[in-house]
């Protein structure tokens, strides 16, 4: 677990150290793409400790969600329906509230068993 | 018997190290998968971590400037710029009519000055302190026994300025409001000089009404050529030059609407 927050740690630093500048039209597909990799993360986290977790799996799903996701917004721009990544945002929203949850009852869980 | 115990145990022992391999199989890869798990959910963590410090930037940035903005905000945005606009443009259009109006105001001094300055130099001139050019007559007169008084060319004065001469010179000597015509032992003095036996007098005025008044039979042509020796002649001219006569400080009387002060 230390090393996935030192992980988020780094990549927070990397962020801050390398100012990288996002275009202003390219920020809804990003901020959804965000989403849902953190989504696909916390979904790796909950495998993980339901010890189903395949590394296949996650890069893929990984992966997926995340493009998937900008493709929607994408999508939705191109047909006039820029809401349309709400729809995303609601979807990726509730799975990581759901796997957040999940994840807190199974460490809970794992710390009254040792 | 101890042909088989031996292979009892012979198969335990593989049995057994059989089965400490494939634990210890098991463990490693189990441990493999662990590793697995951590780089891959680790590199996940990192690109999230980055992608999530990016785009806080990003929408901050934009939300700095008008990029950023919703529809809304940037139909808020306009309206208020349109607001400032239309009071700019009021200002604008307030300030130009100030102006017109100044300006308006200088061209009506500047006309009220234009016009007092040609009250001035018509009181100028009329008062003699301008000198004057303008069509009027000569009046000529010889007197060679010298038998005309001062009050004689008072007379004459008088008759030019009722026939409307506006200006009047007696030889080079401008007659003006405080003038004088005199008698002396040498002769008329008009406001000190003396005259000769011939002199002309310059009058600008409508030359056919001076004339006439001059004329006039028993008027003052008459009544002065009917003394010995004395002839007088009214020739008009159409662009007479009358000087102008010696400014005299005025110091004892006072103006009345100054009086009080």
């Amino acid at each position: 677990m230390f090393v996935l927050v030192l992980a988020l740690a780094v990549g927070v630093l990397a962020g801050l150290l390398l100012r990288i500048g996002i275009p202003v039209p390219l920020l809804t597909y990003l901020g959804v793409a965000v989403l849902a990799a953190l989504d696909s993360c916390l979904g790796g986290v909950r495998a993980a400790l339901e010890r189903t977790f395949s590394d296949r799996v996650f890069v893929f799903g990984f992966i997926t969600n995340t493009l998937m996701a900008a493709f929607i917004v994408f999508v939705g721009e191109r047909i006039g329906v820029r809401e349309l990544y709400l729809a995303a945002v609601v979807a990726f929203g509730v799975r990581l509230f759901n796997n957040l949850g999940i994840v807190r009852r199974l460490m809970f869980e794992r710390r009254e068993w040792e | 018997m101890s042909e088989g115990r031996t292979k009892e145990t012979i198969s335990r022992i593989k049995d057994g190290s059989l089965r400490v391999l494939k634990e210890s199989e098991q463990a490693v890869e189990q441990q493999f998968h662990e590793a697995r798990l951590l780089v891959s959910l680790a590199f996940a963590l990192v690109l999230v971590g980055f992608l999530l410090v990016a785009q806080w930037r990003g929408t901050s940035n934009a939300t700095a400037g008008l990029e950023g903005r919703t529809d809304q905000e940037l139909a808020l945005v306009i309206q208020e710029i349109a607001v400032a606009s239309e009071d700019l443009r009021s200002e604008a259009l307030g300030l130009e009519m100030s102006l017109a109006q100044a300006e308006q105001d200088e061209r009506g001094q500047e006309a009220l000055l234009q016009k007092a300055k040609e009250e001035l130099r018509d009181i100028r001139t009329i008062a003699g302190l301008e000198s004057a050019i303008g069509p009027g007559v000569i009046v000529r007169i010889k007197d060679p026994e010298r038998v005309l008084l001062a009050q004689d060319f008072v007379s004459l004065v008088h008759e030019l300025r009722s026939a409307g001469a506006e200006a009047i010179a007696i030889g080079a000597v401008r007659v003006d409001a405080l003038s004088g015509i005199t008698d002396s032992p040498e002769g008329i003095r008009v406001d000190g000089s003396a005259i000769g036996r011939s002199v002309e007098i310059a009058a600008i005025g409508n030359s056919a009404d001076i004339e006439q008044a001059l004329m006039l039979p028993g008027g003052i042509r008459a009544t002065l050529t009917a003394y010995p020796g004395v002839t007088m002649s009214v020739l008009p001219y159409p662009d007479l030059e009358v000087p102008e006569a010696v400014l005299r400080p005025y110091t004892l009387g006072v103006p009345v609407h100054n009086a009080g002060q």
